[in-house]
């Protein structure tokens, strides 16, 4: 927990406009950004977004301060992701992004690749979705994607492996991955830039 | 170490960390088609990973939450507002009839129990008439009844005089002038 948090928490409880809107600034782009892969719809995602605040604010209250605030709005968006899904009452539509998808190999198939990344994350479970969502999107650690979902550790970190292994089978089906004549030199994989 | 663990291996490159033991890893790589065939896949997920962008906010969207969340605190505001002066309202009417309810015939500080009750009388409806009555008015016994309470028994008892009647709520005989 920080103490900017449990300051802003206060603020925002006294009704200050100023604090409202930082929380709001602070947190929006994690909210939308697991709004968007949880629903795969922008729009959904701004409606949700919207609940999603509308909750934190009115619940605030009840927010333990000795537990980070990041976390805590996290399981309420994943929650408000839930429901909202369930009302839907169908399967998660293909993301927008995938209306455009290139068709062809092109010659810098970065673009194909993100694309088949993205096709894949959204037909993952919503678990694995969101623990990947949460750990490579969003960097979170183990130990608060597991206090947001309110499961241990090691429950995040298999559904994680899990949601690996079927995004990296999709790379292999789609011929994403390049032909693999002799080994691979570990050391020249690049480096992932998460610490 | 069997393939499973290799994997493990692999798989921790998408941690962040770099395997315990390269060498093995590596040398394991060359035998193994398919540790080798995830490892190249590993790599392309790695590399794709760091291309995968968090979808940015549509412009303005803070604005308009931060607003209606405003908007929200003041409507709750306000309804806190409404709830507490109706409850102030609330209490001071009760307060107001308690208030009130001793100076009526039914208090139990002046309906002594030994009293005894006159037949076919119960102490129920007299207590309730006193509870009723807020606004009350001297009857020919003395007791108080509320605006358009009818004071006496009717009938009239058949054994006393013609006319006479019981008070509802004393035991005093009420004749007839």
């Amino acid at each position: 927990m920080s103490a900017d948090d449990a300051t802003l928490v206060r603020r925002c409880l006294r009704g200050e406009a100023g604090a409202i809107q930082q929380l709001v600034d602070r947190f929006q782009a994690e909210v939308f950004g697991l709004c968007v892969r949880l629903l795969n719809h922008r729009h959904d995602a701004e409606d949700v977004t919207q609940e999603v605040f509308l909750r934190v604010f009115r619940s605030l209250k009840g927010w333990d301060p000795t537990r980070a605030l990041k976390p805590w709005i996290a399981g309420i968006a994943i929650n408000r992701c839930r429901t909202w899904l369930s009302q839907r009452g169908k399967r998660p539509e293909l993301v927008d992004y995938l209306q455009d998808t290139v068709p062809g190999p092109s010659p810098d198939d970065s673009t194909e690749l993100l694309q088949e990344i993205q096709a894949a994350l959204a037909e993952l479970r919503l678990e694995y979705r969101t623990v990947f969502v949460l750990f490579h999107e969003q960097g979170q650690p183990y130990e608060d994607i597991a206090q947001a979902l309110d499961r241990p550790v090691g429950t995040i970190k298999t559904w994680l492996h899990r949601a690996r292994l079927e995004i990296l089978d999709r790379l292999k089906q789609r011929g994403m991955v390049p032909a693999e004549e002799g080994a691979p030199a570990t050391k020249s994989v690049p480096e992932t830039g998460r610490t | 170490m069997k393939c499973a663990e290799y994997q493990e291996l692999i798989q921790q490159h998408l941690d962040g960390l770099e395997p315990s033991d390269p060498a093995a890893l590596e040398a394991h790589l060359r035998s193994c088609p398919a540790c080798q065939a995830l490892h190249a896949a590993t790599t392309r997920l790695r590399a794709g990973l760091r291309l995968l962008t968090p979808p940015a906010p549509p412009p303005g969207m803070a604005c308009r939450i931060a607003t209606r969340l405003q908007v929200d605190y003041r409507s709750r505001l306000l309804w806190r507002g409404t709830i507490r002066v109706a409850l102030a309202v609330a209490a001071a009417v009760l307060a107001a009839r308690v208030r009130l309810a001793p100076a009526t015939h039914d208090s139990p500080a002046t309906v002594p129990r030994a009293r005894s009750q006159p037949p076919g009388q119960a102490a129920g409806p007299a207590r309730e008439i006193g509870r009723r009555t807020a606004r009350s008015a001297r009857i020919g016994c003395g007791c108080r009844l509320g605006d358009g309470q009818r004071g006496h028994a009717q009938p009239p008892m058949p054994r006393w005089p013609r006319g006479a009647h019981f008070c509802r709520l004393c035991p005093a005989l009420q004749c007839p002038p």
